[in-house]
């Protein structure tokens, strides 16, 4: 069900720039498709996580709906994953269209984004033990995450300047 | 895991992060003559008598000249080829927002910010480390 909601929502959204008359109002429509998937595979995996740690403190590790939660996690990360490589390259993607338009606001949107983008896939894709803690470690940086939503909302507000 | 398949995730994340630092040594190429481009604008007034003076083809724009030599980028070429690209379309630079140094700003406060987690990061497992080993 979760699923098909989020091919419905996905289809929308792509279709949006392919309805568009014009290139820049693609380029603009990437933009808002990049920073929508964002939105959609970070805060449900957030919102798992957080549901699956509050109910293993208060019910306990041997209760039905803890085994539920731990059987979803695999294709939940796997949706997480999926959906922010594809958010990061509609937003690239978006970047290079509007490439002339550069300024440092943007640049660092792109550098903090690829940042969190690196160490997630090595988190998931390597296994050497100290990579895969420093990559934890770095991924799960509050401040990297306050600085991508402060940078997000920052480009939304001076992009068209 | 084996020593041998160490180093190869090791050079597999040292690729990867170089490959991110050159990026963003091009992004970083590419939004410096931005900067000069948009501060151009600003000199536009000198333009009006560029190359004539008393009547004559000077060849030098001596106003123009005393402008730009206060700043750092003096002798950019880069500078002179966006200047002819901007000459009509000086209108871009005025809503710009934030404005250039604010924004320069946020990019050197992110850079910082970023290389001091990653500083941080490493630090930490280079404690853990040597704490295992004693």
């Amino acid at each position: 069900m979760m699923y098909a909601l989020l091919y419905l929502i996905l289809y929308f959204i792509t279709l949006n720039p392919l309805a568009s008359e014009e290139a820049e109002d693609i380029a603009k429509a990437l933009g808002w498709m990049a920073i929508g998937i964002g939105v959609i595979a970070n805060v449900i995996f957030i919102l798992y996580n957080r549901v699956r740690k509050l109910s293993l403190t208060y019910l306990g590790s041997s209760s039905n709906a803890i085994r539920s939660l731990a059987v979803m996690y695999k294709p939940m990360l796997n949706m997480h994953i999926a959906l922010n490589t594809i958010g990061y390259i509609a937003g690239m993607v978006h970047g290079l269209l509007f490439i002339r338009y550069l300024e440092p606001i943007t640049l660092s949107l792109a550098i903090v984004m690829s940042v969190l983008m690196l160490s997630g896939l090595l988190l998931r894709y390597t296994s050497s033990r100290d990579v895969k803690i420093f990559n934890r470690l770095l991924h799960g940086q509050s401040i990297l995450t306050i600085m991508l939503v402060l940078l997000i909302m920052l480009h939304v507000f001076t992009a068209d300047d | 895991m084996s020593r041998s398949s160490d180093t190869k995730q090791a050079n597999l994340y040292l690729v990867l992060m170089t490959l991110t630092a050159i990026v963003m040594i091009m992004g970083l190429t590419l939004h410096m003559p931005t900067v000069y481009a948009a501060d151009e604008d600003e000199d536009e007034e000198y333009d009006d008598d560029t190359d004539y003076k008393d009547g004559t083809f000077t060849g030098i724009n001596t106003k123009a000249r005393e402008g730009t030599e206060e700043r750092e980028y003096k002798g950019n070429t880069e500078e002179r080829e966006y200047k002819g690209e901007d000459d009509d379309n000086g209108e871009e630079k005025e809503g710009e927002g934030l404005g250039s140094n604010v924004a320069s700003m946020v990019l050197y406060a992110t850079i910082a910010a970023v290389a001091g987690v990653i500083g941080y990061t490493g630090w930490k497992i280079l404690k853990m480390r040597s704490k295992v080993k004693v």
